[in-house]
């Protein structure tokens, strides 16, 4: 049994503030299981827990309190629950929970956290729920209850019978119980099984619904004119050509824009088109990426705030018997989910309804009840399924316009996001820079590694949702003050953000190491992107490791073997990757293999690739182990191992966001490229067996993607690759010329 | 008023001649199957069939449509069970799913032409529709695998 009541303590609290990667809702999420206490009769049905309703008719609903938008959880949560509820995951219909914080405490999606957090309590409400219905046949047939197993939905007694689960729905909402007992991992059938994705047939034959298919009656459909800068803002309009093109509604002024309302999506766009606005270009006038990497050089020179310090990584430097220096770049990245923002909206007098596809149905109330005034009791929100989120979908910025919108409208609106809107007036994964240096002694071992990271702070981004996860109580001016003074404390106080340094400290055996970190604000809203900080650090920490085993004369991965003696799952993973890609045996003639391990929300993944360059870079085969702990359904770990590989390929190869006097350069995908079906790698995963809790599963193959690959190409074309993304110093390198290198 | 064949059944529209037909079928008609993703033709979201051959509805005005064939992804099969549709289950093909039904018309489309598809045949024919979860290695699968389904069926006698 977990423990049902724990209070949140102080230093739940602080751990709760190291997880807004997205893992608020470990200490929360107990509420819900109060519900073990008793069952409830709700019309019949039976309603033991948030999670689990079972009606007379033998229907059995799983409410998913969490967002699916691709990894996978509505068919995994529903395997946790049947493990233990002993029905077919077929048989149960899954519906979206409400945005319910006294039964689910709050309900956001990120940090590779549902399964980990919901690990024990779906389980627990399943448990529950087959033993109340255990109780209701004992009672009905007066036999003992260890006489009755349940099993595929019916509770059996050798002699009285069968009962179904409907037929003991009523009366098993009148029982109670106040322990369950889990069962032992040898007893699983469910866990641990490669269930087909429940969400699958929906999802081949065009009636899934997604948060943009949503339709309510008399709903209006409205697009936003945006300024062209990032944060700009209108100084003025006229709309008189718009309001008489057909179909208008209402053409308004909107904080971020103008709205032009109309009565289908193509009407409004081309109305949108007829506005003659006039903008000012705000906070971000004149800001270039030029200009910031010019910012970023200067300051990764000074010295910033510790994140790990071992040793004396200055003097171990200076006696190093060899030294290398390596300067890297990230870019700014969208999220680019192929579902464009956008959002349904209802306000009506005392009540506001959300039609979406979410991440957070907790920040999306939280967001409505800031401009309607309403409390979050009055705030309908109705999640559906995505269209991708990768992060994006934990914000609230299109949630606000459509309510904005509806409110003024006094109708339904749905706002839909152009791929334009989508990429320039996005929050974005930050723009970084790195100066690593490092030495190895005359055996070739690492003996001092120093590194300078300059992002800016993805941690300020949440202080904004503050008001999510403060209890309702808190007056708003004083969140206001809480939020303003937290980020002036982040920013100016020393501390480094513990988001954007995530997995910057390498977990390597390192007598002498030095990682500091300085923050550099830009004014461009940054948020959390697919893996977050270790999207970043994991690049040029196994690059740079890669930098010294080559500069020690050593083998990448047995080096790595030897500096992980004392990290044994990390190691388990490179040695199980590096096994199955016959690491140590020659690679087909003209292929170059590399390797790269990285450990993030507390899971492990490595990735060895094999690639040739003639031609052009081909990536063949990226063979990657994992250890996530405890596996629910290995198909679907093994499709977000995929998933993770050719997102993190896709970013390492072509992707950028550029600013050019404050505007987004890129647009749409001609200019923001994903990888396409003739790029994307043979992949192969394995899992190692383990009986640990579950772990993080839907980001982890992201971050040692960028650095396997460059580690490959550095053997293959003895160029070491520090930039990202990786198309213009490819394209010379692989012409024999030397991409421009910034010398620090 | 534009009229046309939608799935086998005549469809009569009162819109305006340059709407293209992705928000036809999604606001007129409420086929929501077919999906907006980037309103340019680059990432294959919105494929349906005209005619038989794959086409990208979010660039294409209904006036072009006039007179011709329209099939979306809920007219692929009558029941659901197209072979590409069972093969995309049983590949647990979809992640988020947004992109899978311009993939699956995309597919079919390559499939009446060239029904033994090689692996250089599916990355020509496919590499017009993004996936930002990555099924690309699952998509593949399944489009060899209801290749073998279409053809052990045909094979009967």
């Amino acid at each position: 049994m977990t423990t049902l009541d724990t209070p949140l303590s102080r230093r739940g609290f602080i751990k709760l503030v190291a997880l807004t990667g997205g893992g608020f809702s470990l200490g929360f999420l107990v509420e819900g299981c109060a519900h073990l206490k008793g069952a409830q009769a709700l019309g019949g049905a039976f309603h033991p827990n948030a999670w689990v309703r079972i009606t007379p008719d033998n229907v059995i609903t799983f409410f998913l309190d969490r967002a699916e938008m691709g990894q996978g959880i509505l068919t995994s949560h529903v395997q946790l629950l049947c493990e233990e509820l002993e029905v077919d995951p077929a048989r149960v219909r899954v519906e979206f929970a409400p945005a319910d914080r006294e039964a689910f405490g709050i309900q956001l999606t990120g940090g590779s956290t549902s399964t980990t957090s919901q690990w024990d309590i779906i389980r627990e409400a399943g448990a529950t729920a087959r033993e109340l219905l255990k109780q209701a046949a004992a009672r009905r047939w007066d036999v003992a209850i260890s006489e009755l197993r349940a099993e595929n939905g019916v509770i059996i007694h050798p002699r009285a019978g069968r009962l179904t689960y409907g037929e003991l729905a009523s009366g098993a909402a009148r029982e109670t119980i106040s322990e369950v007992k889990l069962k032992e991992p040898s007893a699983w059938k469910v866990i641990g099984q490669p269930q087909r994705r429940l969400d699958a047939p929906s999802k081949v034959n065009g009636t899934a619904e997604f948060s943009i298919d949503v339709r309510v009656p008399g709903m209006l459909y409205a697009v936003v004119l945006r300024p062209p800068a990032l944060r700009g803002s209108l100084k003025g309009f006229d709309a008189e050509a718009a309001k008489r093109a057909p179909g208008v509604k209402a053409v308004m002024e909107i904080p971020h824009g103008v709205a032009v309302v109309a009565d289908s999506t193509w009407r409004a766009k081309k109305a949108a088109a007829l506005v003659q606005a006039a903008w000012n270009d705000g906070p971000m006038a004149g800001f270039s990426s030029e200009k910031l990497h010019a910012a970023h050089v200067d300051r990764v020179k000074k010295l910033g705030k510790n994140v790990t310090t071992e040793g004396d990584a200055s003097a171990a430097l200076a006696k190093a018997s060899k030294r290398v220096k390596g300067f890297y770049q990230l870019p700014f990245l969208a999220h680019a989910c192929m579902e464009p923002m956008n959002c349904t909206a209802h306000v009506q007098e005392g009540r506001c309804d959300l039609w979406l596809g979410t991440q957070s149905v907790s920040i999306t109330q939280e967001v409505a009840a800031r401009i309607t005034g309403l409390p979050h009791a009055a705030i309908h929100v109705h999640n559906t399924l995505m269209g991708g989120g990768f992060g994006r979908r934990s914000t609230g910025d299109y949630v606000a316009e459509a309510v904005e919108i509806s409110q003024r409208v006094k109708a339904p609106v749905k706002v839909t996001w152009s791929r334009e809107d989508d990429m320039r007036h996005a929050q974005y994964r930050p723009a970084g820079v790195a100066l690593v240096e490092g030495g190895v002694d005359e055996k070739g071992m690492p003996v001092a590694w120093h590194h300078r990271m300059v992002t800016q702070s993805i941690a300020t981004a949440f202080m904004d949702l503050a008001g999510t996860f403060a209890p309702e109580w808190v007056p708003r001016p004083l969140l206001d003050f809480l939020q303003s003074g937290g980020k002036r404390f982040l920013e100016e106080a020393h501390l480094t953000d513990p988001i954007v340094t995530e997995g910057s400290s390498p977990p390597y055996a390192l007598p002498n190491l030095k990682v500091e970190a300085a923050q550099q604000e830009t004014g461009v809203p940054a948020f959390a992107w697919r893996s977050v900080g270790h999207s970043i650090n994991a690049f040029v920490v196994e690059s740079f490791l890669d930098e010294l085993a080559h500069l020690g004369g050593q083998d990448p991965f047995e080096l790595r073997r030897k500096l992980l003696a004392n990290a044994p799952r990390h190691k388990a993973v490179l040695e199980l990757c590096a096994e199955k890609i016959g690491w140590g045996t020659p690679p087909p003639a003209g292929r170059f293999r590399g390797i790269a391990q990285h450990s993030s929300f507390d899971s492990y993944c490595a990735h060895a690739v094999e690639i040739s360059v003639d031609g052009g870079l081909r990536v063949h085969r990226v063979v990657s182990a994992v250890d996530v702990g405890h596996v629910v359904n290995p198909d679907l770990v093994a499709a977000q191992v995929e998933s993770g590989i050719i997102f993190g390929l896709s970013a390492a190869l072509k992707q950028r966001i550029e600013l050019e006097n404050g505007r987004v350069r890129q647009g749409n995908f001609h200019n923001f490229p994903l990888l396409r079906m003739h790029e994307a790698p043979q992949i192969e995963t394995h899992i190692v067996s383990s009986r640990e809790k579950p772990t993080g599963v839907g980001e982890i193959a992201v971050p040692p993607m960028a650095p396997a690959l460059t580690n490959a190409l550095f053997v293959a074309t003895g160029h070491r690759f520090r930039r990202l993304p990786l198309e213009d110093d490819l394209a010379l390198v692989l012409q024999g010329k030397k991409p421009e290198e910034v010398v620090l | 008023m534009v009229t046309f064949t939608l799935n086998g059944k005549p469809y009569s529209v009162d819109v305006e001649p340059d709407t293209p037909l992705l928000w036809v079928l999604r606001d007129t008609l409420g086929l929501t199957g077919t999906k907006f993703g980037c309103g340019m033709a680059l990432c294959g979201a919105c494929t349906v069939h005209l005619d038989g051959g794959a086409v990208r509805s979010c660039v294409l005005p209904i006036s072009e449509v006039a007179g011709r064939s329209v099939t979306t992804i809920e007219g692929l099969s009558p029941d659901g069970q197209h072979p590409l549709q069972q093969a995309w289950i049983a590949e647990n093909a979809p992640q988020c799913g947004y992109c899978q039904s311009g993939q699956i018309m995309s597919a079919a489309a390559m499939l009446s032409h060239c029904p033994q598809p090689t692996d250089e045949d599916i990355s020509t024919c496919m590499a017009g529709n993004l996936c930002r979860c990555g099924t690309y290695p699952r998509i593949r699968k399944a489009i060899h695998r209801a290749a073998a389904t279409m053809k052990a069926q045909g094979d009967k006698p």
